[in-house]
């Protein structure tokens, strides 16, 4: 019992010293902020400055109102509101809609500034900005452009990672959607409002806005956020390619591109189309009405041989291998084991998926090896699936004639113990 | 050829007295009235425990009790070793059709009240046969090692814990560690091919020893049988036609039925909806189940464990406590004890499958 009174004596009162002391220190350095406590008075409304920054990210990291407006938040305003909100002490007024991104940019260009928040953490939107078409608008004094406040709010600003923030991703589109699908006013700006429209009809819009895949782009992935601007025609192979390198790189080797050039077709969205990107379909080759390569080639015309020769290639490999999962599944359901076919039916999906990849070579030799390939491996799996549906039978087969002999013994031993019981009754 | 087996049998004879034995066996008889049936259910429990000893040195020849290599190897006795698929099949539906008949055999026999005196011991080597088949069931399944059996071990060693003092300890046990790992899976595999067949075979030669040393039993109140058989060749002949026609069923449900293997186990993922055990303990799971949290003091789970004991133990005791039948008195309170038996068990199982689900 002593020993451990010794214990604590020694180690655990110093202890609570030190823990009372620093935690008297961590308090009187919090500093007050007088400015929440007096707005909160007068403003009510959920979208006001004092109530949406009690969620903002500068106030959980510790930015007061005074670090962005200046005056002293250590007066109590209520007894000298003047005092507080006293230029002398560099109270500034709210900064104009031109002002904004250089206001913000104080200290979100400073990285000696912000480093302190996250070591990691960007400093160039400012500068990205000045480049984008908003930058470059406001700078001309157009004041309907987006500044930094536009997309992120003024006093409600949250991770891009906080899903209830208005630049995560998933919100991306409708955040844009605010000016740009008001055709009212993005009148004189000749550009279309109805992309968010057309976005959610699309491939990367089903898979973000409603499968929730985050990894599915947004409007910033593709236009860029704080540089935004619309790709250039020859930037758009660069753009697509961030995700799809694979087929950007086959087209930029193709010669497509060199005709592209010549004829200023906007590269990929030529036949993806820009913010309707479709999923493809079987139609979407050759050169049928709803086909891509029919916008160029008409029927007879120079390609068109080749791009219905790619097409039927395609094809016919996917029907081979819907072929070889239908055989497969009725295996299955007949209790077959099938982890291997199914296995190997993994490998031909990725051989179909390369041969439709392979089609932005705009060559039919080189589709033609891919699915040549492709449809050894189904073969394969095609003898594998009616191996297994053989199998079958010979053990519906063998269980018949396992049940035959089995029903002739039995009969046999009937009949042996009624011959016994017979004999006995004798 | 036939003096070479004269002489063998004569050279037996001097030896072990054997003729002595096969008088005795050619002078056996079996009564004949309307429940002469149920003498079968035995001999059909002892036909599918011979299938699963030789299935189940057929699949030892392949399978691999680690983590790494159970899944693997059973999948490759399904697809690569010729007629794997057949082995494993008949050897997953005859472990359920053994179960199946030893409860049909231990109830036929607990409502004709055969266990009474003298055949007390016959009874309580049957039971403890039939918690050795629950035992296998229980280890044997977790040995494919997909995701359902190992959730379900996990679920079934986990009640173990509740029992108070020992039950971390036969958790601990039964898993080789805190938790259902490959350790478990070796563990088990010991107890299935080694530790509970020694144990079967003991129980099972005194238990067949003891039948037929006494014969059969007749119902109480049944003094008189008019018709009697011979236990050879009469009875074992039907005995072998119901033997066959059990080998037709298990040939029909092993083909056309074939077991699954299911999904391989992976421990980190969250267990699949519907864990169930296999369906002989659905109706101890069911129970627990029903117990709530809470009664009075104790943990709900203890009070059903200790509830399982108590009647497993009363289960091996019947005879000793069927005062009435030891009489040759009718006891009717152990028939209603029977019947209750098997409407609880039948239909909480029932109810598992279909309204629990």
């Amino acid at each position: 019992m002593k020993s451990i009174n010794r214990h604590f004596n020694n180690i655990y009162i110093p202890f609570l010293i030190i823990f009372l002391f620093s935690s008297t220190a961590l308090y009187s350095q919090e500093k007050r902020n007088n400015c929440i406590e007096c707005h909160s008075e007068f403003e009510e409304e959920e979208t006001s400055p004092s109530i949406e920054f009690k969620n903002d990210i500068h106030n959980s990291s510790g930015v007061l109102c005074s670090d962005c407006h200046g005056g002293d938040p250590e007066i109590d305003a209520s007894e000298d509101q003047e005092l507080a909100m006293d230029p002398k002490k560099g109270y500034k007024k709210p900064p104009k809609h031109n002002e904004v991104p250089e206001f913000c940019a104080r200290c979100h260009s400073d990285f000696e500034y912000m480093k302190k928040f996250n070591p990691n953490i960007r400093v160039d939107q400012y500068e990205n900005y000045l480049t984008s078409q908003h930058g470059k608008l406001l700078a001309t004094g157009d004041n309907k452009v987006a500044n930094c406040v536009s997309c992120h709010k003024a006093h409600g600003v949250k991770r891009k990672t906080d899903p209830a923030s208005t630049v995560f991703v998933a919100q991306i589109p409708e955040t844009c959607s605010i000016c740009h699908s008001d055709a009212e006013y993005m009148k004189g700006y000749a550009i279309p409002t109805d992309q968010l429209e057309k976005y959610k009809e699309s491939i990367h819009g089903e898979y973000l806005l409603e499968e929730g895949d985050l990894s599915a782009p947004a409007c910033n992935d593709c236009h860029g956020n704080h540089g935004a601007a619309p790709p250039g025609i020859e930037s758009v192979h660069n753009v697509c390619g961030v995700c799809h390198p694979g087929n950007s790189q086959l087209f930029l080797n193709s010669t497509h591109k060199k005709y592209f050039e010549e004829f200023d077709f906007p590269e990929c969205t030529t036949c993806h189309n820009n913010h309707l990107i479709q999923k493809l379909t079987k139609e979407s080759l050759g050169i049928g009405e709803q086909s891509v390569c029919g916008i160029c080639h008409a029927e007879g015309e120079v390609g068109s041989a080749d791009a219905v020769e790619i097409k039927n290639s395609i094809e016919n490999f996917s029907a081979l291998r819907d072929n070889c999962q239908i055989l497969s599944e009725e295996a299955e359901r007949k209790g077959m084991h099938v982890a291997e076919i199914k296995y190997q039916l993994n490998n031909v999906d990725t051989e179909l998926l390369k041969a439709r990849s392979m089609v932005h070579s705009f060559s039919l030799e080189n589709v033609k090896q891919i699915t040549g390939e492709g449809t050894k491996l189904a073969l394969d799996v095609r003898e594998m699936a009616n191996d297994a549906l053989k199998e079958y039978q010979i053990r519906r087969v063998g269980l018949v004639i396992s049940l035959f002999f089995i029903f002739i013994a039995g009969t046999a031993l009937y009949l042996k113990i009624k011959d016994i019981d017979r004999r006995r009754t004798k | 050829m036939r003096t070479y087996i004269t002489n063998i049998f004569d050279w037996l004879d001097k030896r072990y007295n054997i003729k002595v034995v096969i008088r005795f066996l050619a002078e056996k008889k079996v009564p004949i009235y309307k429940h002469t049936i149920w003498y079968y259910m035995g001999g059909i429990t002892l036909l599918f425990f011979i299938i699963q000893v030789i299935t189940g040195i057929l699949l030892l020849l392949y399978y691999r009790p680690t983590a790494e290599g159970a899944f693997e190897s059973v999948q490759f006795i399904m697809t690569q070793v010729h007629y794997g698929w057949l082995i494993r099949s008949i050897h997953s539906w005859s472990a359920n059709l053994m179960v199946l008949f030893v409860f049909i055999h231990m109830f036929s026999v607990l409502l004709l009240k055969s266990y009474r005196s003298p055949r007390e011991l016959t009874w309580v080597t049957g039971v403890l046969l039939m918690y050795i088949s629950l035992a296998f069931g229980f280890t044997g399944y977790l040995l494919p090692w997909n995701e359902l059996s190992f959730f379900a071990t996990k679920v079934g060693t986990d009640i173990a814990g509740v029992i108070p003092f020992v039950g971390e300890f036969i958790v601990r046990f039964l898993r080789g560690g805190e938790d259902v790992t490959g350790a478990t899976l070796t563990r088990l595999f010991g107890f299935h091919v080694a530790v509970l067949p020694g144990a079967v075979l003991i129980i099972l030669a005194i238990h067949l020893l003891m039948v037929q040393r006494q014969g059969m039993s007749k119902p109480v109140g049944l003094k008189e049988v008019k018709r009697e058989m011979l236990f050879f060749p009469d009875f074992f002949l039907r005995d072998f036609l119901g033997w066959l026609f059990a080998i037709g069923i298990l040939a029909i449900l092993a083909a056309v039925f074939p077991w699954e293997l299911g999904q391989k186990a992976d421990p980190f993922s969250p267990a699949p909806e519907g864990i169930k055990p296999e369906w002989y303990f659905l109706f101890m799971f069911q129970t627990l189940k029903f117990f709530p949290a809470k009664i009075l003091i104790f943990d709900g789970e203890l009070v059903a464990t200790f509830i399982f004991a108590v009647v497993g133990i009363f289960w091996i005791l019947v005879p000793f406590l069927d005062f009435k039948s030891k009489k040759e008195m009718k006891s009717p309170i152990f028939s209603i004890i029977g019947i209750f038996a098997i409407l609880y068990v039948g239909i909480i199982t029932l109810l598992s499958y279909f309204v629990f689900k």
